[in-house]
């Protein structure tokens, strides 16, 4: 009865030490899921707004503030690569095809867009916090918006009211948006 | 201070006028304003223009820089109103025109910034 008790007691120690933890069923990869759509999620807005600053934004990010900008760079579309897991959630890359860059001409600050084909990778920190995943710090990043937003953007640059030399060069910069956006179409 | 007028101005990337305004428009208005011959820059283009000079510690009306991570090319732009309380004027998205604190967890945190001085101003 001893031998059998020992027996018993001897392969429930065992198993007991050799046994793995139960699988946490896709932890991971369900995490990374939830990230990668978080940062959808900013890239989308981002491409859509130009990041204005309202509650949708703030809820995807971690900044408290946020500074301005006064270039924006125009894409033709982003892809997201796979999550790297990091001690605070992930680092997740972000590929851009660029098209060019919206901004203002020295001198006259009038605004222009510079086209320049470009891939331009970019990782974002996607972080866990109480309130689920958020992206980290991107304020110094500048926004980088789809032509449609970017021509949107243009057009709030201008009334009746404005000086010829502005209604001028905020058309030139639209068309070559537009242009550029074709051509890239085109060539694809 | 001629600043002060455009409080509460909202932002508007590319704006130069009291309908919105950006950052490096705003800095330009206001001392354009006062110095004709004052240049407009785009906020990375202030660290290599000949006409400032970068100084270790802020006066008020020197101009603070916040530079862009590697790789982008806008950066963040603003003026200096107290430097013994880390006060600026600046167009931030999140505000519109506002003052602000550089010394704040997010101004003065993981963001890195350089005063420039125009060169032509008598302080």
């Amino acid at each position: 009865m001893k031998a059998v008790w020992f027996t018993v007691t001897w392969i429930t120690a065992a198993s007991l030490l050799t046994a793995q933890p139960p699988p946490k069923k896709d932890r991971p990869r369900e995490d990374c899921g939830q990230a990668h759509r978080v940062l959808k999620r900013f890239l989308d807005l981002d491409g859509s707004t130009g990041r204005k600053w309202t509650p949708q934004l703030m809820s995807l990010i971690t900044d408290t503030d946020n500074p301005g900008w006064d270039t924006q760079l125009v894409i033709e579309r982003y892809h997201i690569e796979e999550c790297q897991p990091t001690l605070k959630g992930y680092d997740i890359t972000a590929r851009y095809w660029i098209l060019g860059m919206l901004t203002s001409a020295a001198d006259t600050g009038l605004p222009i867009f510079e086209p320049g084909l470009a891939l331009q990778p970019v990782r974002f920190e996607v972080v866990r916090t109480d309130d689920g995943f958020k992206v980290r710090d991107i304020g110094s990043l500048e926004p980088r918006v789809y032509p449609s937003t970017a021509i949107a953007e243009l057009k709030k640059l201008t009334d009746r009211r404005s000086p010829a030399s502005r209604q001028k060069a905020v058309q030139t910069a639209t068309q070559l948006v537009r242009d550029t956006a074709a051509r890239f179409q085109q060539s694809r | 201070m001629d600043s002060y007028e455009w409080l509460d101005t909202k932002y508007l990337f590319g704006g130069d006028s009291k309908m919105g305004i950006d950052c490096s428009h705003f800095v330009y208005e206001v001392f354009h304003k006062r110095i004709p011959t004052y240049p407009y820059l785009t906020t990375t283009e202030y660290p290599t223009s000949a006409r400032f000079k970068q100084v270790p510690e802020p006066a008020p009306a020197d101009l603070i820089y916040w530079a862009p991570p590697a790789g982008d090319s806008s950066g963040h732009i603003a003026i200096v109103i107290d430097p013994d309380e880390g006060t600026f004027i600046g167009a931030q998205s999140s505000t519109g025109v506002a003052i602000a604190n550089y010394t704040t967890s997010y101004w003065g945190g993981h963001l890195r910034r350089q005063y420039f001085r125009f060169k032509e101003l008598v302080l």
